[in-house]
């Protein structure tokens, strides 16, 4: 079983940080309104709701599972907090409540396919990704909804002290997650089943427990998520979380995490997150023409795979635990 | 015909006792078809047409086209997520050939625009393979990469305009009929057969099942992996061109972002057909009657008058339980052979 206790701090890094370094000087060079702390602000603001709901994938990744279902969860938290709210009336934090707890429900529902099922998790949580999105389609009837102001949108747009509100809250998280993960017993088990769930299993632990557990905290991050992006955009729409568990896949990937479990940090899907956030914000900055900026993104992202993929097993093989 | 004869001999020489739940399970996807239809048809006047079944069978045509390809690279325990991107990047190198506005020349024949389409989406599946084999990207996220570039490259091929309108001789490929039959059911029966014909008839099918079934096995008998992944990966891209080509020809436009809805119900049809996600198992008539299943339910919603937003609550709970009745006929196979 590999884990950060054997491994030396360095391959702890991940590779990554330094394309985000280089990308940080170079567009930096490229714009004058690209190191300003009001852009850095932004772009914590930017990255922060794709922290929260990465947070929970990578938790589900190093458990040797995948979840595929947070994006169009997402979706769904946020109409139905927004709903309860303005054609429901219920008080603002019993309708984020209810958000969050769709999310929650999503994710017991992901658990109890994979467990008592036995649906691959690639399978349950896709299943998922179809059912969530039209339940929010449903729900809205494919209209977008207007976010009600005050708290609701404060989470989104609103600053403590200077600093977005939103990013205390994806900070929070991210602390949260990580004494999930490293200060008890239920982490040493999330990275136990993604190196040896036999083992795990006979060490006497309720695997199937565990994994609904794990699968519930990840919708429940799931919907925080969703509560939060309707709150920054004012707008709850049904379809605007499609495409965002792949974003959140590829973060914790881009951050060391082994898609095949049990090797990963949290931290490095942070540098994950950064890196792709900061490329969209300053791609826009340095004037690239937006017709180029999709393509753009995909090159680098892929190229920061290979670097990250390709130099972590290299070292692994150096280091004599894979072959 | 024979090899089911041989299967059969095979359990009997094994002394396996095949339970009833399993024959069941094995064949559940048809039996949801035929009680599908068959309550369909009760339930809806309307259902029971031939229009209106041919409606159906071309809409699930094209997405089929596209999950033959994909079940492929399924079948290798791999996963294309670029299908919907290819299709776009495609679409659009196809159509810009035969409008003449990629030559600047005025119109080609079409015939060399469907060329460049299919080699665009052969090109695209070649890369794919290459970051799978050779950079050893898992293929997740090398094909996620790989969504980002198609799009970006149709993106920047296209500049934001739409082309369209074609002339009737290429239109004919997505509108026309064969026998009073939609072009795009004949095409897609075409790549049915072929690629029917080539799991189960050739080598490189036999190579496919024994490296998703096996990979270590596989190696050790000396077959090429990465060459026999690298085809995959070009037949799915192959087929996602076919597909774009098609719905080119029948929307008589091609634009930006036109695959992005493509890709959930490609990947949904495969599992759907009971193709395992771990490679080495599901077939190309699995997959039809998956297809099937898929388009025929969105049918049943619309006639029935249900809102069309339950077809992803519906797609999704198919894929659910398509699998975890799937799990019950193998729990069941594999009990009594003493595991």
């Amino acid at each position: 079983m590999v884990n950060r206790q054997t491994l030396p701090t360095v391959i702890q890094i991940p590779k990554v940080t330094w394309v985000v370094v280089l990308l940080l000087i170079l567009f930096s060079l490229g714009s004058a309104n690209f190191f300003t702390l009001n852009n850095l602000l932004t772009i914590g603001r930017q990255a922060a709701v794709l922290v929260i709901i990465a947070m929970g994938t990578t938790l589900v990744i190093l458990s040797g599972g995948v979840d595929l279902s947070s994006g169009t969860v997402m979706s769904l938290a946020g109409c139905v907090a927004v709903m309860s709210i303005n054609d429901a009336g219920l008080p603002v934090p019993l309708g984020m409540t209810l958000g969050i707890g769709s999310g929650i429900l999503a994710g017991l529902a992901n658990g109890l396919f994979i467990t008592f099922g036995r649906v691959p998790p690639f399978v349950a949580t896709f299943g998922m990704l179809a059912m969530a999105q039209g339940l929010a389609l449903v729900l809205t009837n494919a209209s977008s909804q207007v976010a009600p102001t005050g708290f609701y949108r404060f989470i989104g747009n609103g600053d403590v002290l200077g600093i977005p509100a939103l990013v205390i809250l994806a900070a929070l998280v991210f602390l949260f997650a990580n004494y999930i993960l490293y200060e008890t017993a239920f982490g040493v088990y999330i990275f136990g089943l993604g190196s040896n769930e036999d083992a795990v299993r006979r060490m006497g632990v309720n695997v199937r427990q565990c994994k609904i557990s794990l699968y519930a905290l990840a919708g429940a991050l799931s919907g925080l998520g969703g509560v939060a992006l309707s709150s920054r955009m004012s707008t709850a729409h049904p379809t605007v979380g499609l495409g965002w568990e792949f974003d959140a896949v590829a973060a914790a990937v881009l951050g060391g995490t082994s898609l095949s479990g049990g090797r990963g940090s949290l931290a490095g899907t942070l540098v994950g997150v950064m890196l792709i956030a900061v490329l969209r914000n300053g791609l826009n900055l340095i004037g690239l023409p937006s017709n180029w900026q999709h393509g753009v993104t995909g090159v680098v992202i892929v190229a920061a795979l290979v670097i990250e993929v390709v130099l972590s097993r290299r070292q692994l093989q150096w280091l004599g635990i894979e072959e | 015909m024979e090899s089911k004869i041989a299967a059969k001999a095979l359990i009997e020489a094994q002394e396996t006792p095949v339970h009833w739940t399993s024959i069941l399970a094995g064949s559940s996807r048809l039996i949801a078809l035929v009680i599908l239809f068959i309550a369909t048809s009760i339930v809806s006047p309307h259902f029971l047409s031939v229009g209106n079944i041919m409606n159906v069978v071309r809409v699930a045509s094209l997405i089929l086209i596209m999950a033959l390809g994909e079940m492929v690279v399924i079948l290798l325990g791999e996963i294309d997520l670029s299908v919907g991107a290819i299709l776009t990047v495609s679409a659009i190198i196809a159509a810009g050939f035969i409008k003449g506005e990629a030559t600047g020349t005025g119109d080609w024949h079409y015939g060399f625009g469907i060329l460049a389409g299919l080699a665009t989406g052969v090109f695209f599946g070649f890369l794919n393979g290459l970051l799978v084999t050779k950079v050893k990207l898992p293929s997740f996220i090398a094909t996620y990469g790989m969504m980002f570039v198609a799009n970006g490259a149709a993106i920047v091929a296209m500049g934001g305009y739409v082309i369209y309108g074609f002339k009737d001789d290429f239109r004919f490929w997505g509108k026309g009929f064969i026998m009073g039959i939609p072009m795009p059911i004949v095409l897609m029966a075409a790549v049915a057969i072929v690629l029917h014909f080539v799991l189960s008839q050739t080598a490189l099918g036999r190579h496919i099942y024994a490296i998703g079934g096996d990979r270590k096995s596989a190696r050790l008998v000396g077959i090429n992996q990465a060459r026999v992944t690298i085809i995959a990966y070009m037949i799915s891209g192959f087929c996602a061109a076919f597909a774009a080509v098609l719905h080119v020809a029948r929307m008589n436009s091609a634009e930006v972002a036109m695959g992005d809805y493509f890709l959930l119900p490609v990947i949904a049809t495969v599992i759907i057909g009971g193709t395992s996600l771990s490679g080495g198992r599901g077939t190309v008539p699995d997959t039809i009657i998956g297809g099937l299943l898929l388009a025929m339910i969105n049918n049943a919603l619309t006639l029935l008058g249900v809102s069309s937003q339950w077809y992803f609550f519906s797609m999704g709970a198919l894929i659910v339980g398509a699998v975890v009745i799937g799990q019950l006929g193998r729990a069941v196979d594999i009990i009594p052979s003493g595991h």
